[in-house]
């Protein structure tokens, strides 16, 4: 039997994968099922999983999506064998659902905001990390959509961000004499932006309070997150979200120092479950060709997701097939549209081809008291031909429709 | 032959017959802002004192209501939470129907108080809401912990996965669209085309909102659902036989947030997809209990 496969993002900063819920999802691997019994795909490509993202498991034929969904997988296919909260309490049962929630609320902004949107970060560190691993049009476009996503779940912190940015940038040489003044004024205000300085360490030391304080109190000291001899789901997951914090080497790490000075016994639990998971020998393997993020698949998926991220068709279907015949949905009216502007195309290019500007009249006259039926082919608005053609009684009159005949009464 | 200046200068006939009708309707003079004592004069010459009193000592919560009666449900689950609490808290109020319009921070609801001591009506929106609360209600037994890791845990599951999943019953699927959200939300505007335009804008903001919390890039209204259904497992964990959350002796805020939901989620005539987190709620008799708690003490 082949071993199950955890398709995971790309190693970076001395952790397996760059993604916190990646890297939950190693740790539980790791504490769930015996070491020969699976291997770790940095397959990067997210196109594999079912709901999108990664992580996500293969099982044979079988994909597996998100780390909720490959918990309660495996704990089902092994009959609870490999459940690690098979020891909790009802109650606490309870809390882990409620905290994996809290966590990825207040903490998944806090590393968007490290990683991503801290720009100094995100310069010289996180954006260069992507184009080691992926190749060349494809760097483009996977660390965007990831830096605007972190860019949406910080939304609310706008006034913060512009406050790190202000406290990391020095203060600019003059570019000319002209603003030498200007420099000159900021360069003496050096003792306000040391107040700024920490103004902006304080709020962002509220903002990881907001997410660690509840943690420690749980923790209070014990070895897991509800004590016990063993690490459980929640230990997986704050494990993948605080080394985040905490590893990464970064140009303004304010996050690591926060940490390391107000919560060092979260940093010592992080340590110690961080030794057992993402040091150990985890088995690597390559994704078979089908899953590999090559060229020719990123462009199938960009083409089919087009209509979402072109904003011409977003909608959350109930079910996956939802999106398979959303996108085939769109891409059908597409070629409807292009089908209909060849038809007509082709169509007035025969007529432009064909007719010389000349049309053909049926004409009702009374002469001499029977009515005289005749086809005329001419130009357009030659009308004084067909009078004259017609060598009709009054000689001047011109043969008009009535609005009768255009009813054909 | 030669017609006056001023002749030729002259609008032409219809155009002056066309503006003799305006204006159309003069409006009564609205008064400049006047100081308390010339209210008070103004208020004790025209009407009875009595009346006066009565009608400026009422608190008014601004929200999306069909009634002005304060023991009938908002259809809108924050205000429906905030309604809840200002009735556990006992605080006289009543309902104003309102829109987003109306509101100085842009949300709903907010509550407009007047007091006889300063007479002068007072704006709180809803984050300022709690502390208003808790200035001005008589002391509660709820001495629950709004800080604590577990408040703030299980909190974030109503927030997250029961929102979530709200948001697509009644926003994304089609026929409660149709047929209960967007009758609702703009009966003040029926005029044909502007209920459809605030529906599918409505609906872009679910959409918008759902994929912003969620963690993964393609989610489906079925994942939503059963991540409800998960959320209320641990919830009727949490309440377990208790008579309110957290063990407390009196209802509190968690009970009105959790009530918010599960009452309009049992009540409002669900259908379409959304049938299933319904069900799903429906499972879980202590919850179903609370919310007839509730529901039977200060909604009827």
């Amino acid at each position: 039997m082949s071993p199950i496969e955890l398709h995971v993002w790309n190693r970076a900063f001395g952790l397996p994968s760059l993604d916190p819920e990646c890297l939950a999802a190693i740790a539980f691997l790791s504490s769930a099922i015996p070491q020969d019994l699976w291997v770790l795909v940095e397959s990067n490509n997210a196109s594999v999983s079912p709901n999108g993202s990664l992580p996500a498991l293969k099982d044979g034929p079988q994909w597996i999506g998100g780390f909720d969904a490959i918990v309660s997988y495996l704990n089902s296919k092994s009959a609870g064998g490999s459940d690690i909260d098979r020891d909790l309490t009802a109650s606490q049962k309870a809390q882990s659902i409620a905290y994996r929630s809290f966590i990825r609320k207040t903490c998944l902004p806090i590393i968007s905001l490290s990683l991503y949107v801290t720009n100094k970060n995100w310069i010289n560190v996180t954006r260069p990390l992507y184009s080691t691993f992926l190749q060349f049009p494809i760097q483009y476009e996977i660390p965007h959509a990831h830096h605007a996503q972190a860019v949406s779940l910080t939304a609310h912190l706008t006034s913060l961000i512009r406050d790190i940015a202000a406290e990391d940038s020095r203060p600019l040489q003059p570019i000319s004499t002209a603003f030498a003044g200007i420099t000159a004024i900021t360069d003496k205000s050096d003792k306000p932006q040391e107040k700024e300085k920490i103004t902006t360490r304080i709020r962002l030391g509220n903002l990881l309070a907001d997410f660690l304080d509840p943690i420690k109190e749980k923790l209070a000291g014990q070895e897991y997150f509800f004590g016990g001899a063993s690490p459980t789901t929640i230990d997986c997951l704050l494990v993948g979200y605080i080394s985040l914090l905490l590893v990464p080497n970064l140009p303004s790490p304010w996050a690591e120092e926060i940490l390391r000075k107000e919560f060092s016994d979260i940093v010592g639990y992080t340590d110690s479950l961080k030794l057992t998971y993402f040091t150990q020998n985890i088995t690597y393997s390559t994704p078979d060709e089908t899953d590999k993020l090559t060229l020719t698949n990123w462009t199938k998926r960009t083409i089919e997701n087009s209509p979402r991220s072109w904003g011409i068709s977003d909608n959350i279907p109930l079910n996956k097939e939802g999106y398979n015949t959303q996108s085939t949905a769109f891409w059908v009216v597409v070629q409807g549209v292009f089908g209909l502007a060849a038809t007509v195309g082709s169509v007035l290019a025969y007529k432009a081809l064909t007719t010389e500007g000349k049309v053909d009249v049926e004409l009702k006259e009374e002469v001499a008291g029977t009515e005289v039926y005749s086809t005329i082919r001419g130009g357009v608005g030659d009308v004084d031909t067909t009078g004259a053609s017609n060598n009709g009684t009054e000689g001047g009159r011109l043969p008009i429709f009535r609005a009768e005949d255009m009813l054909g009464l | 032959m030669a017609s006056p200046p001023q002749d030729a200068l002259r609008a032409p006939a219809f155009i002056r017959r066309l503006f003799s009708h305006f204006p159309l309707i003069t409006h009564p003079v609205d008064l400049p802002p006047m100081s308390i004592e010339d209210f008070q004069l103004l208020s004790t010459n025209t009407t009875t004192r009595q009346h006066t009193e009565k009608s400026i000592n009422n608190n008014t919560l601004y929200s999306f209501t069909d009634s002005t009666d304060s023991s009938i449900a908002s259809f809108n689950p924050t205000c429906l939470k905030w309604q809840t609490y200002l009735k556990i808290r006992n605080i006289p109020f009543k309902t104003q129907s309102s829109n987003n319009h109306a509101s100085p921070s842009g949300s709903l609801p907010f509550l407009v108080i007047s007091s006889q001591s300063d007479r002068i009506s007072q704006t709180i929106s809803s984050p300022k809401l709690g502390k208003w609360i808790e200035e001005h209600a008589v002391g509660s037994v709820n001495t629950v912990d709004t800080d604590g890791g577990d408040y703030r845990a299980f909190l974030s599951l109503v927030e997250g996965a029961i929102r979530d999943a709200w948001l697509y019953a009644l926003y994304i699927d089609p026929t409660n669209l149709s047929t209960l959200t967007i009758p609702k939300y703009t009966a003040q505007v029926s005029l044909w085309p502007v209920p459809q335009i605030l529906g599918s804008q409505m609906r872009q903001a679910a959409i918008d909102a759902i994929r912003k919390s969620s963690t993964s890039t393609s989610p489906t209204g079925t994942e939503l659902y059963s991540k409800a259904i998960e959320a209320f497992r641990a919830l009727s964990t949490l309440l377990s036989s208790d008579t309110w959350f957290f063990g407390a002796s009196e209802a509190g805020m968690f009970d009105a947030e959790v009530f918010a939901y599960t009452h309009l989620l049992l009540s409002l005539e669900i259908g379409g997809s959304g049938r299933v987190v319904v069900e799903g709620l429906i499972g879980f008799e202590n919850l179903v209990e609370h919310e007839e708690r509730i529901r039977q003490r200060w909604f009827s």
